[in-house]
């Protein structure tokens, strides 16, 4: 299985993609998801209700794909490890 | 007036993830309901405060950028926003919630050195 990165702080981004490898998934919750405003090379996931809240639903980037709450549970049951970065 | 106080508040969180955006702009509401002289400098992460279309609703908390709004109601008017700051995360004052004056980090030593206060939250 691949891993799932979950990035919980906008700083946490840059150390986060120093380390991921191309197959892995990375999610961006709670204040991480500032990240999916600015430009950036790889593919992302955000959580929706999260980016919403920040007013960045108009916001969000060409390569960050917004996920809901059942596909964050889905994300985590097809993934191993889990990385949480903060 | 008599015993006012030049207060700056010095936001630098960005709102709902922790408590400290909410309880900070509470504190200068509060600052402007006793009729101190409020300034609020936005900056580093608290630019995001400032954002358009906020919805605290969606995780079940106050919207901030409303609660920005307010201030001008409690004769909080010398609004400020730190020019690095938006550009950094690719944001202009069109974004915003309401009129701030943009200033550069240059310009803001002269901003602090004029008041008797500052919380920096």
């Amino acid at each position: 299985m691949a891993t799932l990165h979950i990035v919980n702080k906008s700083p946490a981004l840059a150390s986060c993609l120093q380390t991921a490898a191309l197959e892995d998934t990375i999610l961006l919750i709670e204040d991480a998801v500032y990240q999916a405003s600015v430009p950036t090379e790889r593919k992302l996931l955000a959580l929706t209700d999260d980016v919403d809240a920040r007013g960045l639903k108009a916001r969000v980037r060409r390569n960050v794909s917004v996920v809901d709450y059942d596909e964050f549970v889905n994300l985590v049951t097809t993934h191993q490890p889990i990385v949480s970065w903060r | 007036m008599n015993g006012a106080k030049k207060i700056l508040f010095l936001l630098r969180q960005p709102p709902y993830a922790t408590s400290h955006a909410l309880e900070a702009l509470e504190a200068a509401l509060v600052a402007g309901v006793f009729e101190q002289e409020v300034s609020v400098l936005f900056k580093d992460a608290g630019v995001w405060q400032l954002l358009s279309d906020q919805s605290g609703d969606v995780l079940a908390t106050r919207t901030i950028g409303k609660i920005v709004t307010a201030l001008p109601e409690y004769d909080i008017d010398s609004l400020y926003v730190c020019a690095e700051s938006l550009a950094e995360r690719h944001l202009t004052v069109q974004d915003l919630v309401l009129p701030v004056t943009v200033v550069s980090v240059a310009a803001q030593g002269d901003l602090i050195n004029a008041m008797n206060a500052v919380v920096n939250d």
